[in-house]
């Protein structure tokens, strides 16, 4: 199948548990201190290689749409925009020591799944953080920000993990 | 330029991911109540910050028309103080009598200029000569002499004080009318010498004098002062006498000037008489 065409598929799937089913888990007076992501794990699925541009072009259209369900104006565009930023940086880091192929596939089967852990928590730290900054929005609480993102990312790293196990994502 | 299009295209990742980041804050503002309110407040903190610090500094450039224009202000206002304003009121009242005509008009004024150390002292007086004041005319002060005017122009006089040496006053004791002449030594602006009393009169510490009815520049028996000291030097025939002043010139403030009704005629007689 074209790989486009997957990731075409994988976005929309992905954001549509998103926006008709996690977002719709009742958390009590939880829902406060964390949120459960699930979709960035669509950008993360990108091209390692795919040119800066593009991929923030991308995020940003995704953090849009994401957006318009939460009501949400920006808060995801900047926070994905962000994460697909630092991706590169990380993506040299865990660099293994053979060097990735020609235009590579963040593929937890050929890369490793300790590779796909660390760089999925990297990328995911990255999103959080800058998720809790914005929906704060103020200096004042930025202790309160960062206890957010802490508890939403121990919730968030296990649940964008479960499609890559369950669907063995990335097994090409 | 080309290094310029260079250094674009090699941070193209950072340039877009700040524009898009931007954007996600400006879509944030302007779509989300709390954001916009905190972007609001925080804006409006900051940027009062600035707009006051340079309201202060611009200020500073600005002090030298608010100078001006305070001074403007206060020129205007000082205008209209009731003390710019020169006052021709007078209160007198001439009442007409077929007994008694009226010999001695007096014309209120107040003193606003005056001296008492100088060897010949001069008082100003906002009166002139469009209220009545003429040379030589005779000045009261709380109904004791206070001096004759010098010279007086449209609204002003300057009167000479008895503390001058050209000073002359016809003058009396009030209890057996020998007369002489009251004259200022120079010295001590309380005391003035009584000349020309000669050595039969009775002279007393305390005895009062009073202007002489021969002169026309005052009334008769307007009060000059108390005899505070007197000797009959040896082989003189007159006394000398000095006289405590009653006026104190040193807080005079209010005066009233002798305007003499009959005194044109009495002159015109005397000098065609003299000749």
């Amino acid at each position: 199948m074209n790989p486009t065409l997957i990731h075409l598929i994988r976005f929309v799937a992905l954001i549509l548990v998103q926006v008709l089913i996690l977002k719709n888990i009742d958390l009590g007076s939880y829902a406060y201190y964390f949120k459960i992501w699930m979709y960035p794990l669509a950008l993360l699925m990108l091209p390692l290689r795919l040119p800066v541009g593009v991929s923030l072009l991308i995020a940003f259209a995704t953090g849009l749409v994401v957006d318009m369900f939460y009501d949400s104006a920006g808060m995801h565009a900047g926070a994905c925009v962000a994460m697909m930023f630092f991706r590169p940086l990380f993506v040299n880091i865990l660099e293994p020591r053979g060097g990735y192929d020609n235009n590579p596939l963040p593929s937890r089967v050929k890369l490793g799944t300790p590779w796909f852990l660390q760089y999925v928590a990297l990328c995911l730290a990255v999103f959080v953080v800058i998720y809790s900054l914005y929906e704060t929005f103020l200096f004042e609480k930025i202790n309160v920000a960062f206890i957010k993102a802490v508890f939403t990312y121990l919730v968030s790293f296990p649940v964008i993990l479960l499609p890559v196990f369950i669907f063995n994502l990335g097994r090409k | 330029m080309n290094n310029l299009i260079n250094f674009l295209v090699r941070f193209h990742g950072f340039f877009l991911f700040t524009f898009l980041e931007v954007a996600a804050v400006y879509l944030m503002v302007n779509y989300n109540d709390f954001h916009n309110n905190v972007y609001f407040h925080s804006s409006n903190v900051v940027s009062g910050f600035f707009t006051k610090k340079q309201n202060n500094i611009s200020e500073y450039f600005h002090l030298r028309e608010i100078n001006d224009s305070l001074a403007n202000a206060q020129n205007e206002y000082l205008n209209r103080q009731p003390n710019t304003y020169y006052n021709h009121h007078i209160e007198s009242q001439i009442v007409e009598d077929t007994l008694f005509e009226k010999r001695y008009n007096y014309i209120s004024a107040k003193v606003i200029s005056n001296t008492t150390n100088q060897p010949n002292n001069t008082m100003t007086l906002d009166r002139g000569s469009r209220h009545g004041i003429v040379t030589d005319a005779g000045v009261v002060s709380n109904g004791s002499v206070a001096g004759i005017v010098l010279k007086s122009s449209k609204n002003y006089s300057v009167v000479m004080s008895l503390l001058h040496r050209d000073v002359r006053v016809n003058s009396k004791f009030k209890k057996h009318n020998h007369f002489g002449s009251l004259a200022w030594q120079g010295n001590n602006p309380r005391i003035m010498a009584l000349e020309n009393i000669p050595k039969h009169a009775s002279v007393a510490v305390g005895d009062t004098i009073v202007t002489n009815n021969f002169s026309d520049i005052f009334p008769a028996n307007i009060m000059i002062g108390t005899v505070a000291k007197h000797e009959l030097p040896p082989g003189s025939n007159y006394h000398k006498i000095d006289v405590r002043l009653t006026t104190d010139f040193s807080n005079i403030q209010y005066v009233n000037v002798v305007e003499s009704l009959m005194g044109d005629e009495r002159r015109t007689l005397e000098a065609s008489v003299s000749k």
